[in-house]
């Protein structure tokens, strides 16, 4: 019933989809040159025309393949296996040992990929592959297990109006099924008929979970479903067991199922565990090689599973996510002044600084929702920050230099969430609901100035000494202006010395407080 | 961008699965008073955790599809009790009999043979299908029975239940099926002018070959949904078996529902229009479209097609291989304007020669002028009036599409192999991702299908999916909230974070067939219940092979009675093999089955009671002196065992019953000790002491290999590594691991003396043929154990010396140890080797062990002197003997050594 975290292969089903893709692969051969056919008949009949549609005989496909097998030579053939059989092996040990995976190793990845351009040509000819000449058809995506794209000006196409006719399609059918004849003697009646039924365009009722009849597999199908059905019913402790026993059967890919890991782990008494398994997951599964276009991954499906260069993984991504928003929580639930409060606090700060690693190294380097989560950690700083202006709990800390400290961190947390904003916008593709947090910044501003306005007046009240005054005069006296739409012009004057302390070091300036 | 945005990814917005955290906004400012400030997340924490804990509130069954329901109104209005009624009234439905015994059913299988039963001497049944179909012949009212089925009725019935057993499951499934039932509001003209909100209609299709077309119309009682109740359906034969049977939902800007109930049968494409419905008797008329046959679209079958939400009279259908048309329909089914029109600019082609499967749908998406097509690995947009298409998602590689429903005028959910999505409407009205669910159901499970009830609360609209599939009867439920408070216009869905799934219990566990909800007009439940988490959902469902429609109703409000789901077993629920194994076992099979669970109960107290046992023992044990004690008894049972075989060879040979023993036997009480390593030492020196005096044990090292498929030096070992799996299965883990071993090693190790036997391999060996002969002594040679060798040559001069001296060797174990001087010299070579060996694997673990564990073998010694007598007596024979005892003494000081 539920996906099985486990690859099952068998003798059985590879014959099976190595038939479904030769016929496929034929029968969109086939129907190719019937709308090329179709369309060159539009034109006036010359020589070449005519010639070409007496080499378009039926035999044509033979002499196709025959011009294939002549033109691959034997050696290049043989090459080309072994380098397959090698690059399997390589992406078997990188599976499994990605953490140890080494920049040398994917540079060597690099490599291939440039004898994989160069070779190209001569795997098309190879046509032993039929499953690999589909898949090489089409991209295979990442972030999503489909291709999505949104409807623009450029990718609008005119309406398809050359309907398929009955008669057109039994001529393609019937030409690829006789094709299949051959083939179909050396598979099994099972096999045989399985086609067959697929080629009348009904679809298996069964699955390879289903049909299965190995003890392991079925114990394991078992337990994923058990599981499943467990983590529905909330039925925590029993849901723990199952997965316990199930991550250290063999064979079973532990990539496919983390993310119930996580969700029982939650569930947990000890609260801290599911991150703790998640940084572990990080570590030992974060891939950092090239994700290859040309491999057919059988086994393993990117978008929840893995990562690449050019991917974040998902549980990397859910690790910064869930962290932030414990480390949030629990500082709102812990106070102030506490020394619970502090150790929250450098929880945060040990986020921001693991974040600042991050962002050097590939996968991390381009994605924009890494910058965002970024962002996100100085919003909620500043906003921490900010609010002791606001709290008003009498905390004689903030006058004076202290208070100055104080404003400028403030500051430089908010300007940290814009310049990392920018950073993500310019990354592209991620939506951020700029307006909003742009209007978080400046409230946070004007707290600052709001209270600084309090403190001001309170002073001249109490008659306090007015050096406070005057030093937040100082700095701030033209700067910062009540109506709310100054604040955020004037940071931006600031931006240029701002900068330069990002480029420089910013986070020794954190820690410095 | 709006405020209600969550950010993401542009095109392929939130991808939540279990566990897995999606982009989230830090909103401090709304709530900062209220000192929480809040995560905007795709999952909606505001919602309580466990709110899609929904269980069964009711259940009843809705009709029978295998039943005709034939009414008489004007009897029943005429004469109001039916006493006079002598039509057979059926006690099939007892729902239906509840509501009031007026109707009248007619029961297909009557014992009574109808008139219009004639005996054929033949029946020519062709098998293709594309013959059988004979639409402008009229189904003769004849029922055929085949010859051969009245024949095994006459004869030994018995035997012929054997092969009728059900068949196993159907291999492949057409996905041209779609859905041969479906429940939905209607409004007729007459409800229009009238303001009635409209009439809940049912339309199914029924028949041997499902080629009756069935429309009535319900009454909700309380949660229950039920037919009307004069059982009042309206029966269509349609000539051709109904594929799939649609009854369009409108837009709600229009502001009426529709009144047309689509189909499409084997050859044709037909609407139906329903005129008026009789408040009382139920009575519907219906006006029917001319059949569109295939041969005059494309000449290709037609699998799907959509009614244009905004114009009642446009439709749209695609065909299996990608061509879809739009049509109009006339306003009045008239004598003359019956025929429906393909408008003939308006169609095209998504034709993909790589989709095999003849899987297709079309539907309409958030504009009048545009639908969306879908095959297996595409969905595309088309814009049939601007005259442009776009592939929105291409599927070829890990996942595909399974369905597609259309929510509103905005929003569609799309289910593919791995992900629940909801597709919106962009500004621009482009489809866009909005937010997807990984439901981690199995991708390779083709018979996916979704369904979508809309829940409508006062601060939230809950979209509940149900994910059902052909081949289990379990419902994946998931549910997604859309927030009218953050704001309305802004399409902000959230999920919530989880699903559940609920089993259904009854019928054939073959899996649902069609799952089809009712768009609730008014909410009853919104006023009811402040809770704003409760809600009522309901489905109507049919299972597959199953005739009958059932209606459940589905609540999270928690009930005082017992919960439900404690009630569903947990069966295995992929495979249906093992229930259908259930189902079909006799009353013998099942009563064995139980008396199985029986003994494992059993089994678990007793293993409940040893448990405790051992806990108790554990502490309060004298392990030292037990061990001590039980190598004594060791000792002594093997020398008693060894002197009575001794005694007893000739007829226990003779008798066949085999003179090797499990150390089980000898003993009671074998298993109260802890020390698993201690245990182990003992063993080997048994084993040790005994192999001098030539008898065999069960390499049982060996054994252990098999069970973990890796070599295991030591039991010590054997046990560390169980219990590494085993750790986090139980908390009395270690307990259960020891118990295991022990069992393990008790169950093994058996002993035998080959000695015994060489008498009778003698008289074999001589009773053979030369060339049989020879295999077995090449066998031997060919085996390069060294053991072997030296037993082979050993039994060889055993031979030589009994032929020597003409007489069988039994009196005195003296005599027969006599020819042992060689081999156990040559086994003292052999095992000196292999001690050593077993000495330097054995010093790490050992050196590790604590301190009080030396004291044993020296305590040991005691029983193995007690037991030298015997071997004592040839021990002037071979020096061998004293010298292999004194390497046991050796030993046992080595192992002190250790301590």
């Amino acid at each position: 019933m539920f996906e099985v975290p486990i690859t099952l292969t068998n003798k059985k089903f590879a014959q099976r989809r190595k038939l479904k893709y030769q016929y496929i692969n034929h029968i969109s051969r086939r129907f190719d040159r019937i709308t090329k056919k179709s369309n060159t008949t539009d034109s006036l009949p010359t020589p070449e025309n005519s010639a070409a549609e007496n080499n378009d005989d039926d035999y044509d496909d033979d002499e196709e393949e025959r011009n294939y097998e002549s033109d691959a030579g034997e050696s290049s053939i043989r090459q080309q296996t072994k380098r397959r059989r090698e690059r399997h092996w390589k992406s078997v040990i990188g599976e499994l040992y990605s953490s140890t995976e080494t920049e040398s190793d994917s540079q060597e990845e690099d490599v291939q990929e440039g004898d994989q351009v160069e070779h190209e040509t001569r795997i098309k000819e190879d046509d032993t592959d039929e499953e690999r000449k589909f898949w090489k058809k089409y991209e295979k995506p990442e972030k999503s297990f489909e291709v999505w794209q949104t409807v623009s000006s450029q990718n609008k196409s005119p309406i398809n109006k050359q309907k398929i006719t009955y008669h057109n399609f039994k001529k393609i059918e019937k030409n690829s099924l006789r094709k299949m004849e051959i083939p179909l003697l050396h598979c099994t009646k099972e096999n045989k008929l399985y086609f067959q039924l697929l080629a009348k365009g009904l679809e298996p009722l069964q699955s390879p979970t289903s049909a299965t009849r190995n003890y392991q597999t079925k114990h394991i199908i078992t337990l994923t479903n058990l599981l499943h059905l467990n983590v529905s019913r909330h039925n925590w402790p029993l849901a723990y067991k199952i997965f316990a026993t199930l991550i250290r059967i063999p064979n079973v890919q532990i990539k496919s199922i983390w993310g119930i890991g996580v969700k029982i782990l939650d569930n947990s008494p000890n609260s801290s565990s599911s991150l703790d398994f998640l940084q572990w997951m990080c570590q030992v599964y974060s891939s950092k090689s090239r994700f290859v276009q040309n491999v057919n991954y059988r086994s393993v499906v990117p978008p929840f599973q893995t990562g690449s260069r050019t991917h974040t993984s998902k549980f990397a991504i859910t690790y910064l996510w869930s962290s932030l928003i414990n480390c949030q929580k629990s500082i709102e639930s812990s106070n102030v002044t506490d020394h619970q409060y502090d150790m929250e606090n450098s929880r945060l700060e040990k986020l921001i600084d693991k974040i600042s690693e991050w962002i050097l190294i590939p996968p991390f380097m381009e994605d924009a929702e890494v910058y965002f989560i970024y962002a996100s950690c100085h919003l909620l700083k500043a906003d921490l920050l900010s609010k002791q202006f606001v709290n008003d709990n009498k905390n004689n800390d903030l006058v004076g230099l202290n208070k100055d400290i104080k404003i400028n961190q403030v500051i430089k947390n908010i300007h940290y969430v814009k310049v990392f904003l920018q950073t993500c916008l310019d990354k592209g593709g991620f939506t951020i609901p700029n307006r909003l947090i742009e209007n978080q910044l400046k409230s946070f501003e004007s707290r600052l100035y709001g209270e600084a306005q309090d403190i001001r007046e309170r002073k001249m009240v109490d008659d306090y000494g007015n050096t406070d005054n005057s030093s937040a005069d100082n700095s701030f006296g033209d700067v910062y202006e009540t109506n709310a739409e100054f604040l955020d012009t004037q940071l931006m004057d600031l931006s240029p010395v701002e900068n330069e302390m990002a480029e420089n070091q910013y986070s020794d300036e954190d820690s410095s407080e | 961008m709006s405020e209600g945005q969550l950010p993401g990814w542009n095109v392929l917005g939130s991808q939540l699965g279990v566990g897995v955290q999606g982009a989230s906004l830090y909103r401090p400012l709304e709530h900062y008073d209220a000192k929480k400030p809040q995560w905007l997340r795709p999952v909606d924490d505001t919602l309580p955790e466990r709110m899609l804990d929904l269980h069964i509130v009711a259940k009843s069954v809705l009709c029978d599809t295998s039943v005709r329901y034939i009414s008489d109104n004007k009897i029943l209005q005429e004469s109001d009790d039916d006493d006079d009624d002598d039509l057979i009234t059926s006690d099939l439905d007892e729902d239906m009999d509840d509501a009031q015994n007026t109707s009248v059913v007619l029961d297909p299988v009557v014992p009574v043979v109808p008139k219009h039963v004639h005996f054929f001497k033949k029946v020519d049944l062709d098998n293709d299908p594309m013959f059988s179909v004979n639409c402008d012949a009229p189904v003769s009212l004849q029922d055929y029975i085949p010859s051969d089925l009245l024949h095994n009725l006459n004869g030994p019935s018995q035997k012929r239940a054997g092969f009728s057993k059900p068949k196993q499951d159907a291999f492949f499934w057409d996905p041209t099926v779609a859905n041969r039932m479906d429940t939905e509001y209607i409004q007729t003209a007459s409800d229009l002018r009238n303001y009635r909100d409209g009439t809940e209609i049912i339309a199914y299709a029924s028949g041997k070959t499902e080629s009756v077309l069935n429309i009535a119309v319900l009454t909700r009682q309380q949660h229950a949904l039920h037919l009307n109740r004069h059982n009042n359906v309206t029966s269509i034969e349609l000539h051709s078996p109904i594929k799939s049977i649609k009854i369009p939902r409108a837009s709600e800007s229009i502001g009426r529902r529709s009144n047309l109930v689509g189909v499409v049968t084997e050859n044709s494409f037909q609407i139906f229009r329903i005129e008026s419905v009789h408040s009382r008797s139920c009575d519907v008329t219906i006006t029917g479209s001319e059949p569109l046959y295939f041969v005059e679209v494309d000449d290709i079958q037609i699998v799907d097609f959509a009614f244009n939400p905004w114009d009642l009279q446009q439709f749209a259908v695609i065909d299996i291989r990608g061509n879809w048309n739009i049509g109009m329909i006339p306003k009045k089914f008239d004598n003359n304007k019956r025929k429906l029109q393909i408008i003939e600019s308006l169609h095209g082609t998504i034709f993909d020669p790589e989709e095999l499967s003849s899987w297709k749908k079309i539907e309409w998406f958030s504009k009048f002028q545009k639908i969306l097509v879908f095959d297996r690995s595409k969905m595309i947009e088309i814009d049939f009036v601007n005259d442009w298409q776009t592939e929105v998602v291409q599927a070829k590689t890990w996942s595909s599409i399974r369905d597609y429903k259309r929510i509103d005028d905005k929003n569609g959910i799309l289910l593919t192999s791995r992900e629940i999505i909801i597709i919106g409407a962009s500004e621009a009205n482009g489809a866009v991702r909005r937010i997807s669910w990984k439901h981690d159901l199995d991708p390779d499970d083709t018979t996916l299908k979704i369904t979508i009830q809309k829940v409508n609360k006062t601060d939230h609209l809950l979209l509940v999916a149900f994910v059902y599939s052909m081949r289990h009867n379990h419902v994946y439920i998931h549910a997604f909230s859309q927030n009218k408070k953050i704001n309305a216009t802004s399409s902000l869905f959230q999920s919530l974070g989880y699903s559940t799934v609920l089993e259904l219990s009854g019928g054939t566990p073959t899996g649902i067939e069609v799952l089809s909800t009712l768009d609730r007009i008014n909410d009853e439940e919104e006023e009811r219940g402040n809770d704003h988490a409760c809600f009522v959902t309901d489905f109507s469902i049919k299972l597959r092979k199953s005739s009958k429609i059932y209606h459940y109703t589905l609540s999270n409000i928690r009930t005082p009675e017992p919960d439900e789901q404690e009630k569903f077993i947990v069966t295995d629920p992929t495979s249906s093999e093992w229930t259908l194994l259930f189902n079909n076992s006799d009353s013998r099979e099942s009563e064995s089955i139980g008396a199985l669970i029986a003994q494992i109960r059993e089994k678990e107290r007793e293993h409940a009671s040893r448990i405790q046992n051992l806990i108790e023992n554990e502490s309060s044990h004298d392990e030292d002196k037990y061990f001590q004690d039980l190598g004594y008894h060791l000792s002594m049972a093997t020398n008693e065992i060894l002197q009575s075989w001794q005694e007893n060879r000739e007829e226990s040979i003779h008798t066949g019953s085999t003179s090797y023993s499990k150390l089980k036997t000898l003993i009671e009480d074998s298993n109260s000790f802890t020390s698993i390593p201690e245990f182990s030492s003992l063993l080997d020196q048994f084993f040790q002491y005994y192999e001098d005096q030539d008898v065999t044990f069960i390499d049982f090292n060996k054994l252990l290999r098999f069970f973990l498929h890796e070599d295991v030096p030591d039991l010590d070992i054997f046990y560390n590594k169980l219990l590494q799996c085993w750790v986090l299965v139980s908390p009395q883990a270690e307990l259960c691991t020891k118990e295991i071993v022990k069992d393990i090693v008790w169950s093994l190790v058996r002993l035998e003396k080959p000695s015994l036997f060489e008498l009778i391999q003698k008289e074999i060996t001589q009773s053979l043929s030369k060339p049989y002969q020879d295999i077995i002594d090449s066998w031997d040679v060919n085996d390069l154990n060294e053991e072997d060798e030296s037993n082979d040559f050993n039994f060889d001069s055993q031979f030589s010396t009994t032929q020597f001296n003409d007489r069988p060797p039994f009196n005195m174990s003296s005599q027969s140890q006599i020819p042992t001087i060689k081999s156990s010299q040559n086994n003292g070579l052999a095992r000196k080797k292999r001690i050593l060996k077993t000495h330097s694997q054995k010093t790490t673990p050992l050196s590790q062990s604590s301190q009080n564990l030396s004291i044993l073998p020296d305590s040991m010694t005691p029983a193995f002197t007690l037991m030298q007598p015997p071997s004592s007596q040839i021990s002037f024979v071979n020096d061998s003997q004293t010298r292999s005892s004194q390497r046991a003494k050796k030993k046992k000081k080595r192992i002190r050594g250790f301590g």
